[in-house]
């Protein structure tokens, strides 16, 4: 399971980084960085949450 | 060669007599063939094909933003005819009811209009030729690439050289295509020659030929790729062969088939600062990762020379560009930046 951005949609809220720290990290103009590596196990379901948290829906997760 | 052999002008009735007529192509034929994409990508194009859903319209991409390209310039003034058979062909084999060709001067449409190919003039921007912005375009959309991939809006898109072939194949079949270019890619390529060199313009050449033919001896440093390709050494690029994965396991880029030699006395960070700012101003301005990084990265190559932290911040930047962006903009930037600083480390300075 990875963390796919819709890139056009997101406008750096950055929420996705906050609350998925172990996958998802960002620039210095506050726009995602993913990886690395795919998401752990334990983190799944908590990553399935994050897809609702971001206000622009721009955060997916692709197995 | 054999796009060049059957290019016979805009009239059809001298393309057919040189030519004859096609027969119609199959997926299978397609796939047996090998064909792959000739706009950059090189996809196996059956495969892209395979890919559209409930395909309602072909695009045939002849907007050639690449500034260093003109060889769909040149198909189209010279082998429009057989680029309309191909596309013809594509159209047919995919139930499409519409044919669109799209490009960036006039005078295509008097000659295609009578074959069933709608000519649309595009926007002359860099993106606007991109395959998801194109699709958006035609549709009626702003030309900037869309998160959402033309196969899955019903729209099959290429470049106007993969349908030359494809009007090809169309006549003498798969094993006839597969009988030159390499197991891999087969077939020939057009490729744009320019620079500092003698002798510029428009090639045919069968995929995997050696680059060093087709410029000077003394030759510098050369511009694989275009725009968002790569920069190869003097030495390294006399032993490149033109095929996409030649190419690339030596660090260079075929894309579009293009050779541009860097004169004697042009210093190539320079040039590949013109290059980057260029690409800032043609950028989307779409994603966050490209809208700032592409500026902030061209401003580390301007104080590459006045600041000594900026080609460390300059690497590390760049290593962002990859991946981040809704296309490929930004990873042709890193690319060309990557690679001009290995091939011009020399004109590196380290400021005291």
């Amino acid at each position: 399971m990875n963390p796919v951005i819709d890139r056009i949609a997101c406008d750096g809220a950055g929420l996705c980084a906050q609350a998925l720290p172990e996958a998802v990290s960002l620039d210095e103009w506050g726009y995602p960085i993913v990886g690395p590596g795919p998401i752990p196990e334990r983190l799944r379901k908590h990553a399935r949450d994050v897809e609702n948290l971001c206000p622009r829906l721009a955060f997916h997760l692709k197995d | 060669m054999r796009i060049m052999q059957a290019a016979a002008g805009p009239d059809h009735a001298a393309h057919l007599a040189r030519n004859g007529g096609t027969r119609a192509l199959t997926l299978a034929e397609i796939e047996a063939s090998g064909l792959r994409g000739r706009g950059g990508g090189w996809f196996p194009t059956a495969r892209k094909m395979a890919a559209v859903r409930d395909c309602s319209t072909v695009i045939v991409n002849g907007m050639e933003g690449e500034p260093l390209s003109e060889k769909d310039g040149w198909l189209l003034t010279h082998a429009p005819h057989l680029v309309a058979d191909g596309a013809i062909a594509a159209a047919a084999l995919l139930g499409a009811r519409e044919i669109v060709l799209a490009v960036t001067r006039d005078g295509l449409h008097e000659v295609l209009a009578p074959r069933g190919v709608r000519v649309v003039r595009g926007p002359d921007r860099y993106l606007s030729g991109q395959e998801s912005a194109l699709a958006n375009w035609v549709r009626g959309g702003p030309p900037v690439p869309a998160a959402t991939r033309p196969a899955e809006r019903g729209i099959f898109v290429s470049n106007a050289e993969t349908f030359a072939h494809l009007g090809l194949i169309a006549r003498y079949g798969a094993d006839w295509f597969r009988s030159t270019g390499t197991a891999e890619a087969p077939g020939t390529l057009l490729v744009t020659v320019g620079g500092a060199v003698v002798r510029p313009g428009v090639f045919e050449v069968p995929v995997g030929s050696p680059l060093a033919p087709l410029i000077p001896a003394a030759a510098g440093a050369v511009l694989t790729g275009g725009y968002g390709g790569a920069w190869i050494g003097a030495g390294r690029a006399r032993s490149l062969r033109l095929s996409p994965e030649g190419m690339r396991e030596h660090g260079a880029v075929l894309g579009p088939g293009i050779v541009s030699v860097l004169p004697e006395t042009v210093s190539g960070l320079a040039d590949t600062r013109r290059i980057v700012h260029w690409m800032v101003a043609q950028g989307a301005n779409q994603c966050g990762p490209c809208r700032f990084g592409l500026p902030a990265v061209a401003a580390d190559l301007d104080a590459l020379d006045s600041d000594p932290d900026a080609l460390h911040r300059l690497r590390a930047r760049a290593d962002l560009l990859r991946g981040r962006g809704a296309c490929a903009h930004p990873d042709g930037v890193e690319r060309l930046v990557s690679s001009a600083l290995s091939v011009f480390a020399h004109e590196l300075r380290v400021a005291a």
